[in-house]
């Protein structure tokens, strides 16, 4: 086991603190940018001795380069991670699941609080990313600019002046922008509603997708909106479409909860406590049970139905009961059984059961 | 907005047009005609199997490879597949020309062209004045300022 990840493992990522405007429907706000160095191939056509040469610079330029204030990174080669290492990257935002399955010559740097994570020759050569808890795309903007900045002192990025920065899909070109934001939609599921946002969502260029991205099903009542568009507006124009959007949504969700509550009260209540019955009394569970049950926890501690539970352990509890996390923590390799059973014994401590 | 050419000393023609007959006439500057046409010719003239068999010199995928994987070989073939690629991009982002921020380098380099933009501008607007109030001597030269600025760039 890598020692530095105990560090990681030790404490929760800036996005789960469970702060920021709209942090009871919103859970974490991120951007990331799609970089590619100029005079190489993209990964696909690459040599393994060009992708060996674009991680050693890349590595080279992001550790001695000045990213900001308190922009010390942790670098890590993937080749040196086992599959466990790997999961656990994963199931914290830091990488994605297909830079986890990969071969070859990649790695991430971690930044300070987990904020800033980059990934080198994921399907980019750079992949950098910033994520903020709560509604914070402004704060994630500007401070992701100032990176890419900094990096752009260092290397030479491809970019054509009508295409922008290039980049191996054409779906990423332009800005090589990516905004998403991360929300918590229980009561829109419950009521049935969500096919009315995601229809309207997906007429404005946005698309929806669950907990890990592309591919993924939405779990916990969890979902991912995103701009589709990269190319043909700027970085601020895109922000603030996504700004616009969300409270919207937020707004939508919060009127559900409301109604709900005061409508159905007795079925919503029962429900959230028989979330927490079964999280602090169970022997095993698997972790989509886990997810949902949170999820209805989530929503009771928001509405007040529920009191004495802190919205960091709740929003860390989502990621530290995932399949990587818990083998990490046990240090070994867990069949699904058992670690079910030590995913319930895990939930009962941290509730306090 | 206002074309002016001076053919001779003495022979000037204007043509005064608003953008929406600028429009009508065709004459759209926010999308360079040849951009548009070269799309269309890579389409259309040269036909889908020319440009299926068009090859990147640098990394050496061919377009037909690259609709097949959906991924670029290099930053070099936006400029080989570029028939190809802007209706694509327009399909997939409404545009073809990036508008937000760029690297240092090319950021000094636009900042460069706008000040010789401004300086066009305002040779341009002396012109104007200097035919107007039939200079011609004098307007001739100011003419032959702005063909010299603007050489360079075509």
């Amino acid at each position: 086991m890598k020692p530095e990840l105990d560090d990681l493992a030790g404490s929760a990522g800036e996005w789960l603190r469970g702060t920021g405007p709209e942090s009871d429907v919103v859970i974490s706000s991120r951007v990331r940018l799609a970089r590619n160095l100029d005079g190489y191939p993209f990964l696909t056509q690459a040599a393994p001795k060009q992708r060996a040469e674009v991680e050693a610079l890349a590595r080279e330029r992001i550790e001695g380069n000045k990213l900001g204030k308190g922009m010390n990174v942790l670098y890590l080669a993937l080749k040196d991670l086992n599959p466990i290492e790997r999961l656990f990257l994963v199931e914290r935002h830091l990488i994605s699941r297909e830079h986890a399955a990969g071969d070859a010559d990649r790695g991430v740097a971690v930044g300070k609080r987990e904020a800033l994570s980059i990934m080198v020759n994921e399907e980019d050569h750079l992949r950098i990313q910033v994520l903020r808890s709560g509604l914070q795309l402004q704060e994630a903007w500007d401070e992701i600019s100032k990176i890419d900045d900094a990096l752009d002192r260092s290397l030479t990025y491809a970019f054509s002046p009508q295409f922008g920065y290039l980049t191996a899909c054409p779906t990423n070109v332009g800005t090589g922008m990516r905004i998403s934001v991360m929300l918590h939609l229980p009561a829109v599921v419950m009521t049935k509603t969500l096919d009315k946002i995601l229809h309207s969502l997906q007429r404005i260029n946005f698309t929806v997708r669950g907990l890990y991205g592309e591919g993924t099903q939405a779990t916990g009542d969890f979902y991912q909106i995103s701009n589709q568009v990269s190319l043909g507006k700027s970085e601020e124009e895109l922000v603030q479409e996504m700004q616009g959007v969300v409270p919207e949504i937020a707004k939508y969700e919060k009127t559900w909860r409301e109604k709900l509550l005061k409508e159905k009260r007795t079925w919503l209540e029962d429900k959230v406590w028989r979330a927490v019955g079964t999280l602090k009394n169970a022997r095993t569970i698997s972790s989509d049970e886990t997810l949902e049950l949170l999820s209805l926890l989530r929503l009771g501690v928001n509405l007040g139905v529920v009191d004495g539970v802190d919205q960091r352990v709740l929003n860390e509890l989502f990621v530290s009961t995932q399949p990587g996390h818990l083998q990490k923590h046990e240090h070994k390799i867990l069949e699904a059984a058992d670690r079910d059973a030590v995913r319930a014994a895990y939930i009962r401590k941290r509730l306090g059961a | 907005m206002h074309l002016t050419e001076i053919e001779h000393q003495n022979v000037r023609k204007e043509i005064h047009l608003c953008d929406e007959c600028a429009k009508t006439k065709g004459i759209n500057f926010k999308v360079p005609l040849a951009e548009i046409l070269s799309g269309v010719i890579e389409v259309t003239g040269r036909g889908l199997k020319d440009l299926a068999e068009l090859k990147c010199p640098k990394c050496g995928i061919t377009y037909a490879e690259f609709r097949q994987r959906t991924r670029l070989g290099c930053p070099h073939d936006y400029v080989v597949f570029r028939g190809g690629l802007l209706p694509l991009l327009e399909k997939i982002h409404g545009a073809t020309q990036h508008r937000g921020k760029a690297p240092a380098t090319f950021a000094s380099a636009a900042r460069a062209r706008e000040t010789k933009e401004h300086a066009l501008e305002t040779l341009e607007k002396e012109l104007d004045r200097l035919v107007k109030a039939e200079e011609y001597e004098k307007a001739a030269e100011v003419r032959d300022r702005i063909r010299q600025l603007k050489e360079p760039a075509e």
